[in-house]
């Protein structure tokens, strides 16, 4: 059992851009991660360097300690042995990450033939366990079925499937819910809650809403332009957010219940990261710029209980005052 | 009251499949029997799974395919034979918005000169007068006119999306169809489109329909609701009270699924199974097989749209039986849902 995997320093550029400036992240036993950001923020790169799968052109700094193992140091003959093992990924779109021209079977057979050498019989046996496991009814003939006769809810529990058949410690999830209708999307979080329950595996979900992340995970980080920005606890990031950037996030997601209010909308895009702005990248989108802001990069910093922000202004103001409305319509649906 | 916009009056649409040489057919019922209209200066929000035949509803009330069955009124006149010269010209007074900006602009084509080209098409106002127009509207959807020099795959997904509203609004339509414009877009970016439909929607008083599967961005922008199943409606109501109280068991577990921002996923109703395959509809109530609290009559009897008050309508056996349902809902949606489910069917088993 692996006791954490920690990213230090991890930084990636493409062709001398960077587009990664330096993660740290720790993920322990068991423990489930929001990672949040627009796209282009890099949460997805973050997880493709640590893992080996981004293209040779990348270049890949920093360490991803798994067991006191750097996986960037490892050969790929070794690291193979840990991705899908160890740590397994599954991403957004099923229908193009799974073989149309293999039964479901053979998908997940590879896995168990790989990473826990089992063969013929036991294959099966344990194949159609996988698939009753993530809730696909009549398991034992579908086994033989090809990814285009699933829907694409059931496609993304195959998936599931396959990342859980070499027993992971780690399961990294890279947005498993945005192409899914919503009653759908419910029901593979829910799986996945449930799996990383029964499992005790740790996980880590990925995705550009937080309120996707919140329904599942306990800590989140929120990133930016290739910095986490800010890190806490789900709770206390919806009740204090201290960066600008995750209280605009926060802002822009629509409720169901209560009245209704404008939108905060973050103005702009994340920028290029080719043409990133001195200072603090999100200085320009941001509303409590100050001058110092366009000058200096602020570092990740605790403000209180695994609470980290970085952000110059929100030091010098804690989060107390921070969107009262907010805090309001949580008390309404407490 | 004045007549409505829009109203379509029990319309549907059934596509064939697989017609084999021996003349049989499967058909296809995506829309049956829907009545709906839009007012001027109003915004209709309708919701659904894959499948439920929201998006055809969409095509059906806009004129860009016949219904098979059942009329669509425009500004009180049926909308003119598809392709015609009238049909033609009614397409400056009504557009449509898709999901994927990118696919609904012509990437060889500079921003403005596709902004301009429906005022070319249609001979609206002097060249310069529609340039200024595009100018105008680039504006208004908060673009500088530098973007219109660009093209499609210079600028951002938002950015995009705000061009392909922009170009629908150039001919001054009176409705507007978005078909899930904001769910390709990240929820940043989601909520600027969103606060600018509503705010144009309430500027130029359009009657706008507002497809999603997103309940949250469809309650956001809407002020009537409609619930869409298996190609019919099952509940509509004005769009803070529907879900707020719902009542049919669908529009129950839809609200249900919405996340709520900082809330773990405990002690909601999950809807079992996949959206059923519109080609191979259940008998009786179409959702009888998913639904939570269905009696045997709901297995053979189809219910229909009936009237709560209130604005409220809703197609199910149990709430029309039980007048009382409305007024025994929680008026928070928290925990107490289970229990008014039971309360439903002992109510009226």
């Amino acid at each position: 059992m692996l006791t954490g995997v920690a990213l230090e320093n991890l930084s990636v550029s493409f062709n001398g851009i960077r587009v990664l400036h330096g993660i740290d992240l720790v993920i322990g036993q068991g423990e489930t991660l929001g990672l949040v950001g627009e796209s282009g923020s890099g949460k997805s790169v973050t997880w493709l360097a640590a893992l080996g799968l981004l293209p040779s052109k990348a270049r890949v700094s920093g360490r991803v300690l798994v067991n006191g193992q750097n996986l960037l140091d490892l050969p790929e003959s070794k690291l193979a042995k840990i991705r899908g093992r160890r740590i397994a990924m599954i991403f957004q779109d099923p229908a193009s990450a799974l073989n149309p021209m293999l039964t479901v079977k053979r998908q997940i057979g590879e896995t168990l033939a790989l990473h826990r050498g089992l063969s013929g019989a036991a294959i099966k046996a344990e194949a159609k366990r996988l698939l009753d496991l993530v809730g696909i009814p009549d398991a034992e003939r579908r086994l033989n079925a090809y990814p285009h006769e699933f829907s694409g809810g059931q496609n993304q529990r195959v998936m599931i499937a396959m990342a859980l058949a070499g027993q992971p410690d780690l399961l990294v999830a890279d947005e498993p819910t945005t192409a899914l209708d919503v009653t759908i999307q419910a029901q593979i979080l829910d799986l996945l809650a449930l799996t990383q329950r029964e499992t005790g595996m740790a996980l880590v979900l990925i995705s550009h809403d937080l309120g996707v992340v919140s329904q599942v995970c306990d800590r989140v980080a929120v990133m930016y332009a290739g910095r986490i920005v800010e890190e806490a606890s789900v709770e206390s990031l919806f009740d204090h957010p201290a960066h600008p950037y995750s209280r605009g996030l926060i802002g822009s997601l629509p409720v169901i219940d209560g009245p209704r209010q404008r939108l905060s909308a973050i103005g702009g895009t994340v920028p290029d990261p080719g043409k990133l702005p001195a200072g603090c990248s999100f200085a320009p989108r941001c509303a409590f710029a100050e001058a110092r802001c366009r000058e200096n990069i602020p570092r990740l910093a605790g403000i209180g209980r695994d609470h980290n922000v970085a952000c110059l202004v929100s030091e010098a103001q804690p989060a107390a005052a921070i969107r009262p409305s907010l805090q309001k319509k949580h008390r309404i649906e407490a | 009251m004045t007549a409505p916009l829009l109203s379509a009056q029990d319309i549907a649409r059934s596509y064939e499949l697989n017609r084999t040489v021996w003349g049989g057919a499967s058909i296809v019922h995506a829309v049956s029997g829907v009545t709906l209209s839009v007012g001027r200066n109003e915004t209709l929000g309708i919701v659904g799974e894959s499948g439920s035949g929201k998006s055809t509803a969409g095509r059906l009330l806009l004129g860009l395919e016949p219904p098979t069955r059942g009329s669509v009124l425009f500004d009180g006149k049926p909308l003119p034979s598809i392709g015609s010269p009238e049909w033609k010209r009614s397409r400056t007074r009504m557009q449509m918005i898709y999901q994927d900006p990118l696919a609904a602009l012509d990437r060889r084509l500079p921003i403005s000169r596709q902004m301009r080209e429906p005022l070319d098409i249609h001979r609206i106002g002097s060249p310069q007068d529609r340039d200024a127009r595009v100018s105008e509207l680039l504006h208004s959807v908060g673009l500088s006119d530098e973007i219109g020099r660009r093209y499609p795959h210079e600028l951002s997904g938002g950015q995009r999306q705000r061009v392909v509203l922009a170009r629908a609004l150039v001919t001054r339509p009176n409705l507007l169809v978005c078909d899930e414009p904001v769910s390709a877009l990240d929820v940043s970016i989601q909520a600027q489109v969103v606060n600018l439909l509503s705010d144009l929607q309430a500027e130029l008083g359009l009657a706008m329909v507002f497809i999603s599967h997103d309940l949250r961005v469809v309650r956001q922008i809407s002020h009537r609701i409609a619930v869409m199943y298996l190609g019919r409606i099952v509940e509509e109501g004005d769009a803070d009270d529907l879900f707020a109280r719902p009542v049919h068991p669908y529009t129950r577990a839809l609200v249900s699924a919405a996340p709520i921002p900082g809330k773990k996923l405990t002690g909601r109703i999950m809807l079992q199974g996949e959206p059923p395959n519109p080609a191979n509809q259940p008998s009786g109530c179409a959702f009888h097989p998913r639904c939570p609290v269905a009696v045997a009559r709901c297995r053979s009897e189809m219910p229909t749209l009936s009237d709560l008050g209130g604005g409220r309508q809703v197609s199910c056996h149990l709430a029309g039986s039980s007048p009382s349902v409305k007024a025994e809902l929680p008026s928070t949606r928290q925990a107490a849902l289970p229990n008014s489910i039971a309360t439903v069917s002992e109510g009226t088993v």
